[in-house]
């Protein structure tokens, strides 16, 4: 089940490049209102998805993961948001880190039910570990979707 | 919990319908800034109220309610944007989708009462008629 989320993470850290690089390239086609929604979406999702794999793949170091994935989400969301302007650039910044701690806030319930007031034994790891993963790379991929079709309209 | 707090859900949904047939006809009078902000605070509101008693209704399937509340908020969220703009629909979509992953944690945190829903109605649906107001004024 670990190599599963291994290979999922590779995957939609994969698509977060992808989806940078392609972006990067039409970045002087931007207007001001459709940079700031691009900026929103592609920092807020790549940002919840990586965090919450990060977060179930190492669930011992508990600060030490959630610190680091509220700066991967300052950082995914600054340079999502520094292909426009300033306005896109604080987006960014402030979507990007709210997505890291909602991420780590939904790993840390998935593994710990208890800490919402759900009973403790809701599920089983190995299903909440699929259920997780298919979760993250469904989002992941209907974001990625949704961002190329803007190219084409 | 009662039981009594499902019909909310009834209620929800049938604010957000009157909401989308009273905005559909004067779509083409709404500029594009209010259209934003109508997607966002009807999709996540909607995804808001209806994760929150779900997860009170059914305490014990997490997994469904998550999935359901998702998928409702992306596509009320797209739905309303989608009377606007492509970007209204991309702004409603994700907003709907945050909202719904993490409105059933909300609400199983706060399982003490029925208090708690009450103003989360009470709040939703002055969000509703707020936004009804600003789409009839414009």
């Amino acid at each position: 089940m670990v190599f599963l989320l291994i290979f999922i993470t590779f995957i939609n850290i994969t698509v977060t490049g992808w989806g940078y690089f392609s972006l990067y390239q039409r970045r002087y086609l931007f207007s001001e209102r459709f940079g700031f929604t691009v900026t929103y979406l592609a920092s807020t999702s790549c940002s919840f998805v990586i965090a919450l794999n990060l977060f179930l793949l190492f669930p011992q170091h508990f600060e030490v993961v959630s610190t680091f994935t509220l700066f991967l989400g300052i950082v995914v969301g600054a340079l999502f948001g520094s292909m426009v302007n300033m306005q896109s650039f604080i987006a960014g910044i402030f979507n990007g880190g709210v997505g890291g701690i909602m991420g780590s806030m939904l790993g840390a319930v998935a593994l710990d039910p208890s800490l919402c007031g759900l009973p403790a034994d809701l599920w089983a790891e190995q299903d909440m570990m699929l259920f997780m993963a298919l979760l993250s790379l469904s989002i992941q991929l209907l974001s990625a979707c949704m961002l190329t079709l803007t190219n084409r309209l | 919990m009662p039981q009594w707090i499902g019909w909310f859900l009834l209620l929800n949904l049938t604010t957000a319908c009157i909401a989308y047939l009273f905005l559909y006809p004067r779509r083409n009078l709404i500029g594009f800034h209010l259209g934003m902000n109508i997607a966002m605070a009807a999709g996540g509101g909607l995804a808001l109220g209806t994760g929150v008693i779900l997860i009170n209704l059914f305490p014990l399937h997490f997994i469904e309610v998550i999935i359901s509340t998702a998928l409702l908020g992306m596509v009320a969220g797209g739905l309303f944007g989608a009377l606007f703009d492509y970007q209204s629909v991309l702004t409603g979509y994700i907003n709907g989708l945050m909202m719904g992953i993490m409105s059933p944690m909300v609400g199983a945190a706060a399982s003490e009462g029925p208090m708690f829903i009450l103003f989360i109605e009470l709040f939703i649906l002055s969000c509703y008629v707020l936004l009804l107001t600003s789409a009839y004024r414009s």
